[in-house]
């Protein structure tokens, strides 16, 4: 190339500039479409190194280019009115809460006050609300109120009033909500006196969705009443609102004649007497307010608030079908169950509720789809409750069929699982809840379950009867199970033969339990209680906090591929028996106690069980307990290989023994002498965490102090076992080496089981 | 850079100048977003936590020093975006925690603080790019911008291009220097 032919900065620089419209210089275009040296010049004049290094992260985009949720949320930051109009909101100034201004009161009340404001960013009307903090010096008030205004901005309901935001001006908190214009329903029920019954219908099924959204987050309501549900008169919805703020209102101001301020008449007996509330609290409320709008007053109604108290705690509001204007006997029946001062006597959940609303309300279910008893009875029209009685709450749902609702899943609008999703055979005979195929099932059949649900389920009492419950081909069944009675220790799968799960995820859902265990504590409910062969495979199981997961004491039991988690509980409590057989593999347990074993020696003769754990990860306080007591002569033999424990102790001993100064715990010399002696550890490249210790004792002061002796690192723990040269770490390893331990595969849709 | 005409990150602080606020989300919004989703938070989260960002961006801006230095918006924006990031997650655990949620449990992808930093860049520089990019498209013809466009980031060869195209090597080569030099210019508004 004639480097004198090349045009100097200035030419090129003109080519940059000029205008499309010009014609192009030909000969200045075609030398530097040759030439390599100016082509760099004029890249480098238009200041193209600083741009193209951005083109490398090009790959790193991925695909965020076609979001309609990202396109949505700029929508709403975007303000439609381009160009620079300073308009009035910029020069007058509004009364304001950190952004929003504030443009009207709405209501005022115990609590703090409503006001209508706007939210100048997002161009929208809102609902504020203030919290009057009672006290001043209670500091903490605010940020308690905080902190629960975010569980209850978190609820996500149609039928809840939607909370955009929160914060604190100048000390006094502040939710700013959806407003809602239409009116409480306590101003509806003043005017038209009461609600037609379609209109109770709506209402109560759209209440009922909104505490099943509330309660599936731990959010208690505590004040539900017709002042709280409002009415959007756009979209023609109830709305429940207010949500769990009662606890923050002033304490009830006393007058001088001691009688209290405000009318109590929708609270529940346990509240009324200040004992401890679940969310069954709420659902005594929601009778009352059905109550209310079905013939215009409380069910408790009186001239004082004591006076409402004491009707809440004694009276039996008159059935409401033999009222002036009676409703169905269902409904009245559902009402007076929602009533019950009993909490255990009422519907065990909201989602119960909504269940039994739907299934009165649900249009046809095609007859030829469902069992024959539950055909049978929707075809007659019956109710599906059997007798009349209030005792027929705690057993209605065994006699009925149970359409596959989500519970207790917030969805307004169900999703009904196509009829007979759990199917027995070849598919040819199909139910649409779980406890009728396994009732209906023989031993050793299997049921695969359609869809995804959630399936709202009963607990099972398998007996003697084997099953393999299996996800069919392309599903990935949810299945939630709710205690009839939060108080029976039934599990939600209990059996004594062999039980085979594959491809479902699993929720019991007990309620949360307070105290510590071991998890062998038969009052305290496991997800799954087998005493026969157990297998899981592709599963997720999910308990509430401190309950256990799977409870076994039988002879074999596969888990691959799954997931336990039980949040500050157990996951696997293990009783062996004879000469019994644990395998986990590519699975991960979260819990406090992954594996909790307890050894009777009385029972166990001098069998040894195997325990094989392949490539699972083990998170949580404890790995392996060691429960037991007097001199064990049994062995377990471990075989770990590949594993990821992120555990503070991985083998605990729990078990005291006869000393010189009698019942002692172990110590040193019980660890170097006894623990080979009843465990043998093989092991190979596992990854063990780098603060976790080796050896502890279930004692917290042990735990605390340590055992003297107790290896501390690789080599000692090698040592105590007579292994070498395992592979295994103690310690954190390079990103690049995590994939070697731990379970890698997340329980996925398999096709086939 | 041109001292009369303010950078979009001063037009910004003033409430009123709504161009400006728009512009700004148009830009940085996107890269929140993909910063979320690579970090494997859901679509829809991830616009959630982005608006939350932004908007707490927009009441915070006034109290960013603006420091010349370059990168320093970036950072701070990387910031605010981590701290949303780590809120929102917090929250799910102990939502998760409380509900019995499975799935709400799976520790999002952490990756060393190092390399966040270093994926947050990247997607900082490309999304300041590609909007730049977009921008300058209505400066140019397509022809001439579709030049551009499959050789700066497409990488194609100029001839294949301008073959197709119907311009010589020579106008590829000018077509592409054009679009890079506006890209520059736009840019310079953005974040000098």
């Amino acid at each position: 190339m004639d480097e004198s032919r090349c045009p100097d900065d200035a030419s090129l620089g003109e080519l940059l500039r000029s205008s499309e419209l010009q014609r192009a210089d030909n000969s200045l275009e075609s030398h530097v479409g040759e030439c390599r040296r100016c082509q760099a010049r004029l890249e480098e004049l238009a200041g193209a190194s600083s741009v193209q290094a951005a083109q490398h992260a090009r790959d790193a985009f991925a695909s965020s280019s076609a979001s309609p949720f990202l396109d949505q949320a700029m929508r709403r930051l975007i303000e439609p009115s381009a160009g620079m109009t300073p308009g009035p909101s910029a020069t007058v100034r509004q009364p304001r809460l950190e952004r929003y201004e504030v443009l009207g009161v709405i209501g005022a009340g115990g609590m703090g006050a409503v006001f209508r404001g706007r939210d100048p960013r997002l161009k929208r009307n809102v609902a504020i609300k203030t919290l009057r903090v009672a006290d001043d010096r209670d500091t903490g008030m605010a940020e308690r109120f905080l902190r629960e205004a975010e569980a209850i901005a978190s609820i996500r309901s149609d039928f809840v009033v939607s909370v955009y935001d929160l914060g604190i001006e100048r000390g006094v908190p502040f939710l700013v909500m959806e407003l809602v214009a239409g009116g409480s329903l306590a101003e509806q029920i003043e005017r038209d006196g009461r609600l037609s019954f379609p209109r109770l219908l709506k209402l109560a099924a759209e209440v009922t969705s909104a505490l099943v959204a509330a309660h599936a987050m731990g959010v208690i309501h505590r004040d539900v009443k017709p002042r709280n549900v409002l009415y959007d008169a756009e979209a023609d919805r109830y709305k429940l609102t207010d949500f769990g703020l009662v606890k923050f209102q002033d304490r009830p101001s006393m007058t001088a004649t001691g009688a209290m301020a405000g009318t109590p008449e929708y609270m529940s007996p346990e509240q009324a007497e200040g004992k401890p509330l679940d969310a069954r609290s709420d659902l005594f409320s929601l009778g009352g307010l059905l109550y209310a709008a079905c013939t215009g007053a409380s069910p408790f109604q009186a001239e004082s608030a004591v006076a409402s108290i004491m009707r809440v705690c004694r009276d039996s509001p008159r059935p409401l079908d033999q009222v002036e204007r009676p409703v169905p006997s269902w409904f009245a029946r559902l009402v007076t169950s929602l009533l019950e001062k009993d909490p255990a006597r009422r519907p065990g959940s909201a989602a119960d509720v909504l269940r039994l609303l739907e299934l009165q309300t649900a249009p046809a279910l095609s007859p030829k789809s469902l069992a024959p008893r539950a055909r049978r009875a929707l075809v007659a029209g019956t109710v599906l409750l059997a007798g009349s009685s209030l005792a027929a709450w705690k057993f209605w749902p065994t006699n009925a069929a149970t359409t596959a609702t989500p519970a207790p899943i917030a969805s307004p609008t169900p999703d009904v699982a196509e009829p007979g999703a759990f199917r027995l055979g070849d598919g040819q005979q199909r139910f649409i809840s779980l406890k009728e195929a396994v009732d209906a099932a023989a031993t050793g059949e299997v049921i695969e379950i359609h869809g995804d649900g959630p399936f709202a389920c009963l607990p099972i009492a398998l007996g003697d009867k084997s099953l393999t419950i299996r996800a069919a081909d392309g599903s990935r069944p949810v299945l939630v199970f709710t205690p009839l009675d939060p108080k029976d220790a039934q599990p939600a799968i209990g059996g004594a033969a062999k039980l085979s799960l594959a491809g479902l995820e699993i929720r019991w859902m007990t309620p949360a339990r307070n105290a510590p265990t071991a998890g062998f504590d038969v009052a305290v409910p496991s997800a799954l209680h087998i005493s026969g062969e157990l297998e899981l495979m592709h599963c997720i199981v999910t308990v509430a906090q401190r309950n256990t997961c799977l409870r076994w004491s039988g002879s074999r039991c596969v888990v691959s591929h799954s997931r336990l988690t039980a949040p500050q509980g157990v996951a696997l409590a293990w009783r062996p028996k004879a000469a019994a057989k644990l395998e986990i593999s590519d699975s991960e347990l979260i819990a406090d106690s992954c594996l909790s074993v307890a050894i009777d020696a009385s029972q166990f003769a001098a069998n040894v069980c195997d325990v094989t754990l392949t490539s699972n990860t083990f998170s949580g306080d404890r790995m392996l307990r060691l429960r037991g007591a007097g001199g064990p002569k049994y062995r377990l033999a471990v075989a770990v290989e590949h594993n990821r424990f992120d555990v503070q102790h991985l083998l605990v001993m729990d078990w005291t023994q006869r000393g010189p100064r009698g019942l002692e715990r172990p110590g040193g010399q019980e660890l170097r002498n006894r623990l080979p002696r009843f465990v043998s550890w093989r092991e190979k490249e596992n990854l063990y965490a780098a603060q976790g210790k080796f050896v502890s004792h279930e004692s917290l002061a042990l735990r605390l102090a340590g055992i003297e002796g107790a290896p501390t690192d690789i080599a000692t723990w090698e040592k105590l076992w007579g292994n070498t040269a395992t592979g295994s770490i103690h310690g954190d390893v390079p990103e690049t080496e995590r994939d070697r331990f731990g379970a890698n595969t997340r329980p996925c849709l398999k096709t086939r089981f | 850079m041109s001292t009369t005409h303010p950078s979009l990150l001063i037009r910004v602080r003033d409430a009123r100048d709504v161009a400006a606020w728009n512009e700004f989300v148009t830009v940085y919004a996107p890269l929140v977003h993909a910063y979320l989703r690579k970090r494997g938070v859901q679509d829809a989260d991830a616009a959630d936590i982005a608006q939350d960002v932004m908007q707490s961006v927009s009441t915070y801006i006034g109290r960013f020093d603006y420091d010349p230095a370059r990168g320093a918006f970036r950072g701070w924006l990387y910031q605010i975006t981590r701290n949303k990031l780590r809120d929102w997650s917090d929250k799910r655990k102990r939502q998760a925690i409380g509900a019995g949620d499975t799935q709400a449990l799976q520790a999002l992808h952490e990756l060393p603080d190092a390399q966040e930093e270093e994926a947050w860049n990247e997607l900082h520089a490309w999304q300041l790019f590609h909007w730049a990019a977009e921008k300058a498209k209505i400066d140019f013809r397509d022809q001439t911008w579709n030049a551009f466009w499959r050789t700066s980031v497409q990488h194609e060869s100029a001839k294949v291009v301008g073959e197709q195209l119907g311009m010589t090597a020579g106008a590829v080569h000018v077509a592409k220097c054009r679009v890079l030099a506006r890209i520059k210019e736009l840019l310079a508004d953005v974040e000098p």
